[in-house]
């Protein structure tokens, strides 16, 4: 049964008939009972959206605890994973001919004002990758204590794996991978910053990862 | 008997068309906003006498200055002039730049200046090197004074491939006074 808690005009809690109340991220929802359309068939645009809405879920949700920060800007009224689908939706995919794929080069995985750091390097050594970016500060918009975040994604097994934890000052970061030798590896590197207080977090850089 | 409904569920909410004029100070906002937000922390320092030492105060005062000066063009065509925005504004009198060099790491400036009762020749000589495109910006992370004629400043790595604006302004040791920032041209990088 639905609870009235702040007044008449308040929003409610619960069932009330074919209605329910409820709070998320102190926003008050009034939503219908869920009801299945008989013969619903999506239009084109629906299924295309609905392609990318779950090639964008299945990319992002592995990575929820990392953009909670680095959505940070965001992320008041809305998960990390919400505000990354919302930043990407339009712009990280490929369409060919109904076929949708995600363009990883353009995926964004954080926001905000912080600077990247530039001639940023990734490469392959064996089961280890290593990822390096200039150091330096430059006087505006970086700091020395930044935490880098580099994100390694194996597109043939769909792994995800993030790298040791190191700050803009230290130049470099290493991540270990497990990777089968019997396999074919198609990987993905992004790198971004964020400050030493979790509050601002720089663009994401996308690093192409050269085999040595 | 009809009757009179305040809302027909049947009738699609029409929405309201914005005004062109309003659309016009919007897109201001916006251009103004992105122009200055990678220099938020030089703005705070420049305009702080402005500001009344309050950051927000400070950088609130400097949109409000390039929105008045340095837009141009009419809606949806407006843009920034780079050559009118201030970072810093202050009393301190200036310098006048002589000579640039942009090379592969380095912008140097060389400047001279009048020697009046405000200037001093320990005053500091600040170089800003932005590019709005990119978003990145840089200053000189040594100490140049105003008796040094020259300042210089490492360039990012985003600003070696790419055009950037360069702007110098001095202040005082105690950074209690700025001078008005030149602009100090745009560099092929």
């Amino acid at each position: 049964m639905g609870t009235i808690k702040e007044g008449i005009n308040g929003p409610f809690s619960g069932k009330a008939g074919g209605v329910i109340g409820s709070r998320w991220r102190q926003i008050a929802y009034i939503k219908g009972l869920p009801r299945r359309k008989k013969g619903y068939r999506p239009t084109a645009a629906q299924q295309l959206n609905q392609q990318k809405f779950l090639l964008l879920g299945r990319f992002l949700s592995p990575l929820s605890a990392v953009l909670e920060t680095s959505m940070a800007a965001f992320t008041g009224r809305e998960t990390g994973v919400n505000a990354a689908v919302r930043l990407n939706f339009d712009r990280a995919f490929r369409i060919d001919n109904r076929e949708v794929a995600l363009d990883y080069s353009a995926l964004q995985l954080s926001y905000g004002s912080l600077a990247p750091a530039g001639e940023e390097r990734a490469s392959l050594l064996g089961q280890q990758v290593r990822v390096s970016w200039d150091p330096e500060t430059y006087g505006i918009g970086r700091a020395p204590d930044d935490v880098a975040y580099a994100i390694i994604y194996n597109e043939a097994n769909r792994s995800m794996w993030l790298g040791r934890r190191s700050l803009r000052m230290d130049g470099g970061t290493e991540v270990d991978l497990l990777l089968s030798a019997d396999r074919q590896h198609h990987l993905h590197a992004w790198l971004f910053f964020v400050d030493r207080f979790g509050r601002r977090a720089s663009r994401t850089v996308y690093v192409p990862i050269t085999e040595i | 008997m009809e009757m009179n409904v305040f809302f027909d569920i049947n009738r699609p909410k029409r929405r309201k068309m914005q005004s062109y004029g309003r659309e016009a100070v919007q897109q201001r906002m916006r251009l103004a906003m992105a122009f200055l937000n990678p220099l938020r922390e030089v703005i705070a320092e420049g305009w702080s006498v402005q500001g009344k030492g309050n950051r927000s105060k400070a950088f609130g005062q400097a949109l409000r200055a390039l929105m008045q000066e340095a837009l141009s063009g009419h809606y949806p065509d407006q843009y920034v002039l780079a050559e009118r925005v201030l970072i810093s504004s202050g009393m301190l009198p200036g310098v006048q730049v002589d000579r640039a060099v942009c090379e592969e790491q380095y912008l140097k400036i060389a400047y001279s200046g009048e020697t009046t009762p405000l200037t001093s020749d320990s005053d500091e000589v600040v170089l800003v090197v932005y590019s709005p495109e990119a978003g990145v910006a840089g200053r000189n992370t040594e100490v140049f004074c105003r008796r040094d004629g020259q300042v210089r400043a490492k360039l990012p790595p985003q600003l070696r491939r790419q055009p950037f604006h360069a702007y110098l302004f001095v202040h005082d040791r105690r950074k209690r006074m700025f001078s008005k920032s030149i602009y100090a041209g745009y560099f092929a990088g």
